[in-house]
């Protein structure tokens, strides 16, 4: 499934990125092109990440683009595989295989245990 | 929601805020791009719909595959820094270059570029200029590899990840080919050389050279070759063997060339054979000629033909010819002379019984009928001994008196008959040498020898002609021993050798003669006259006087040229002597009044005849057989015998040992000798330290006995 972002409408300044409610559901979406070397790292690195720091707050979408290309252009995906986080707001997307744990935590936004 | 519908809906602070977004995703991505972490792209198709394309990853895949390569690559960007390069790289660099600047890298590593000038080559700016450099020859040093050479490849490239130009080079490693081709070119040079070296050899031996392949088809000739078989250079090569080499016999037939045996090659290693070979105009020319196979093992691969030029070895065989024919001629004119000289010795003694006994007989029958037939046996008898003297002169056997004349004399003691001798005809030239020339000379011999000489020229000259008659000296240089110039003189048999001479020539204008005749000419009874008409003896006399004397005759003559006759005498030391007339003694009734006579002959009617003719002239004779017989029959005491007379060959004891064992036991002996060799004569031994006693045969019984008489009143003072 796929829902749309809810983008907060902006107060005229870029704001400050909120941290996340711990209790707050993490809706992510990985967009892979079948099974490419990289999709395949970027599932299991994120399945890693996700065990490990969102145990029991996240639901996970992954969107296969070889099947239908047409779905990159809901989240505006140009590179495979992206990981794109709908949810906690604001939207944000980290591009590559997920392999730097500590980058993706900072891109998601997630505090460490 | 189209981005031209949010453009409008949107604030200016939204626009912003989704630009900046926009921004941060196209950097992020491309930041994934270059770091390899993203393997797929969306990307617009032509229809504007989304399509993924992957991206090779060249980080993992790629890699391998590069570094299979067996050359050396690089990968550079536009400003030649080295981006990539595989492990065959690598290795020539010796470190794993990146961010390095390829020409950095080559000018730390010495290297040549042989194939392009510079500007064109790599240090030029190949990749701005969009330039392919293509077979660029390099050779490169590396302390871990040696110096290498390579064929290098230099082409501009865009990079689609990086959306630059770049460019890739890739060296294919060729130092094996080159090292190749450089020992080829090596060899080639050796070869060149050898080549070279044995074709100044070829160029310049007077051996024709004909290289042959296994068609026998010519592929190489020496300057010889084309001298020798008359052709031009640019005839020979693939022409056959057959076309060019034609052998003849001296007589101009064709002869066979061992074609099939070298076919077959059956043909031993080396063949051998003479002939002739035609050259340039025709000019025949005598060669030797070897055919070698060429082998190369079993395999026949050619042949070298060998062509000797042996026209000088034909020419020295041919005059070592001359020379033995010569040599044999010499030995031939010697053995006839033996011969005769023996015939004339048994004849003379058969003459002087002839004669001898004629003469006795004709004492004292003046008044009878058989008076003149007697007188004519003994003419007969005359030319008979004549004739045998003639033989003798020849075998230079005869007895001579030599006296010292001057060679003028001679000839102006002759003009006086040679009026009569040569008839009107012929026009008398005489050119005689102020130079008073002694020369040692039995007149009367020389006489006949000049006289024979006139009559040949005279007989030569029938229809008239010019005769004239020359003396002169001549000085006979020590490498000059043939003693006269002039390749159609006739020498006799030796050469003359160097000292001074006199010399009296004789020269015609005849008809000549041919070399036939010349070769003859002093042989005796060679004759051109018709028969009865000459003895053949002329000549050959003349020849054994004048050798006997010392001297040579030289004959000049060509066919249809005249004949020229030298006679060449040694000089003489002494001066003239004056010439003076005959003495001859009667034969006397009284003067062997009481003396004694042992009287030593082997053949009977000899002995007969002396001891007839000496007892009646009042000698006592006591004969003997031989030198043992008169040694026996000699009777004791010092005065029994007044006179030992001997012949010198006998059996059992000749004269010679008879006169050692007198000399020894019998000293106050005197030895009177007589030999039918007048050359005997210089083989006695002195006696008493004098010249021996000697008569020579035959003789007329008044000199006989002329001659004892003076040996006897000889002694008689002395004793």
């Amino acid at each position: 499934m796929m829902e749309n972002a809810n983008v907060e409408p902006g107060s005229g300044a870029v704001p400050l990125p909120e941290e996340p409610e711990l209790h707050d559901t993490f809706l992510l979406k990985l967009y892979v092109a079948g099974q490419t070397p990289k999709s395949m790292a970027a599932i299991e690195n994120l399945n890693k990440i996700c065990k490990e720091h969102l145990l029991g707050f996240y639901k996970l979408e992954v969107i296969d683009l070889a099947r239908n290309p047409a779905l990159a252009r809901t989240d505006k995906i140009l590179a495979i595989p992206t990981l794109v986080r709908n949810l906690p707001t604001p939207i944000s997307r980290i591009i590559g295989d997920l392999s730097d744990e500590e980058q993706v935590l900072i891109g998601l936004n997630i505090k460490k245990i | 929601m189209t981005s031209d519908g949010g453009t409008r809906m949107a604030s200016p602070s939204q626009e912003i805020e989704e630009l900046r977004q926009k921004l941060k995703d196209a950097e992020d991505t491309l930041k994934a791009i270059r770091s390899g972490s993203v393997d797929a792209l969306v990307v617009k198709g032509h229809k504007g719909e989304e399509e993924i394309r992957t991206i090779l990853d060249i980080g993992s895949l790629g890699d391998s595959l590069f570094n299979q390569f067996a050359q050396p690559i690089f990968i550079l960007d536009k400003s030649y820094r080295i981006l990539r390069s595989n492990k065959k790289a690598q290795d020539l660099c010796g470190l794993n270059p990146v961010n390095v600047l390829f020409s950095e890298l080559f000018s730390l590593l010495p290297t040549i570029e042989t194939g392009l000038p510079v500007e064109g080559g790599l240090s030029s700016d190949w990749i701005g200029d969009r330039r392919h450099i293509s077979a660029l020859d390099v050779v490169h040093y590396n302390p871990d590899l040696g110096t290498r050479f390579y064929l290098v490849d230099a082409s501009p490239v865009v990079l689609s990840w990086e959306g630059v130009q770049g460019g890739i080079v890739s060296m294919m490693d060729i130092t094996e080919r080159k090292l190749a081709e450089i020992r080829l070119s090596v060899k080639a040079g050796q070869l060149r050389q050898q080549f070279t070296f044995m074709k100044s050899i070829s160029d310049n031996i007077a051996e024709g050279l004909l290289l042959l392949d296994e068609d026998h088809k010519v592929i190489f000739q020496n300057p010889s070759a084309l001298r020798l078989l008359g052709l031009a250079d640019i005839d020979l090569p693939g022409r056959d063997l057959s076309e060019v080499f034609h052998i003849e016999s001296e007589d101009g037939a064709r002869l066979e060339f061992p074609w099939l045996a070298l076919v077959t090659g059956d043909a031993p290693d080396a063949t051998t054979q003479r002939g002739w070979v035609k050259g340039a105009g025709g000019v025949r020319t005598p060669v030797q000629y070897s055919l070698y196979s060429v082998k190369d093992g079993e395999d026949i691969r050619g042949s070298i033909l060998v062509i000797s030029d042996i026209s000088e070895r034909i020419s020295s065989d041919k005059q070592l010819r001359l020379s033995v024919e010569k040599q044999q001629q010499s030995q031939k004119m010697e053995a006839i002379g033996r011969l005769a000289g023996g015939i004339a010795h048994d004849f003379n003694n058969l003459l002087l019984v002839i004669m001898g006994f004629t003469d006795l007989t004709l004492q004292g029958i003046e008044d009878d009928a058989a008076y003149e037939n007697l007188m004519e046996v003994r003419k007969a008898g005359e030319k008979a001994a004549a004739l045998t003297a003639q033989l003798l002169a020849y075998s230079r056997k005869q007895m001579l008196a030599p006296k010292v004349r001057l060679v003028n004399d001679s000839v102006v003691d002759l003009q006086k008959m040679l009026s009569r001798l040569i008839g009107e005809n012929i026009r008398l030239d005489l050119d005689l040498t102020p130079e008073p020339l002694s020369v040692e000379v039995d007149e009367a011999k020389l006489q006949q020898v000049l006289v024979n000489m006139i009559l040949n020229s005279k007989d030569a000259m029938s229809e008239g002609g010019d005769l004239s008659i020359r003396t002169g000296s001549l000085d006979v240089k020590a490498q000059d021993t043939t003693g006269m110039v002039g390749e159609l003189i006739k020498e006799n048999e030796e050469g003359v050798p160097p000292g001074k001479y006199a010399f009296i020539e004789i020269k015609d204008t005849g008809h000549g003669m041919s070399e036939d005749v010349l070769s003859q000419l002093f042989e005796p009874f060679f004759t051109t006259k018709e028969f009865g008409k000459g003895s053949g003896l002329g000549l050959s006399t003349a020849y054994g006087i004048i050798r006997q004397l010392g001297g040579y005759i030289q004959v000049f003559s060509l066919p249809g040229a005249g004949s020229t006759f030298k006679v060449i005498l040694p000089l003489s030391g002494n001066a003239p002597e004056p010439s003076e007339a005959r003495v001859v003694t009667p034969i006397s009734g009284v003067a062997g009044a009481d003396k004694v006579v042992l009287l030593v002959e082997d053949e009977d009617v000899v002995r007969k005849l002396l001891t007839r003719v000496l007892q009646d002239n009042g000698y006592r004779v006591i004969e003997a057989r031989n030198g043992k017989e008169a040694l026996t029959v000699l009777p004791p005491g010092s005065s029994a015998v007044d006179l030992v007379i001997t012949d010198l060959m006998m059996p059992v004891m000749g004269g010679i040992e008879l006169a050692e064992r007198l000399g020894r036991e019998r000293p106050e002996l005197t030895i009177m000798f007589m030999s039918g060799y007048s050359e005997d004569k210089y083989n006695l031994p002195p006696i008493r330290g004098e010249a021996p006693n000697f008569a020579a045969k035959p003789f007329a019984p008044a000199d006989f006995l002329a001659k004892i008489q003076s040996i006897l009143e000889s002694k008689t003072p002395a004793a």
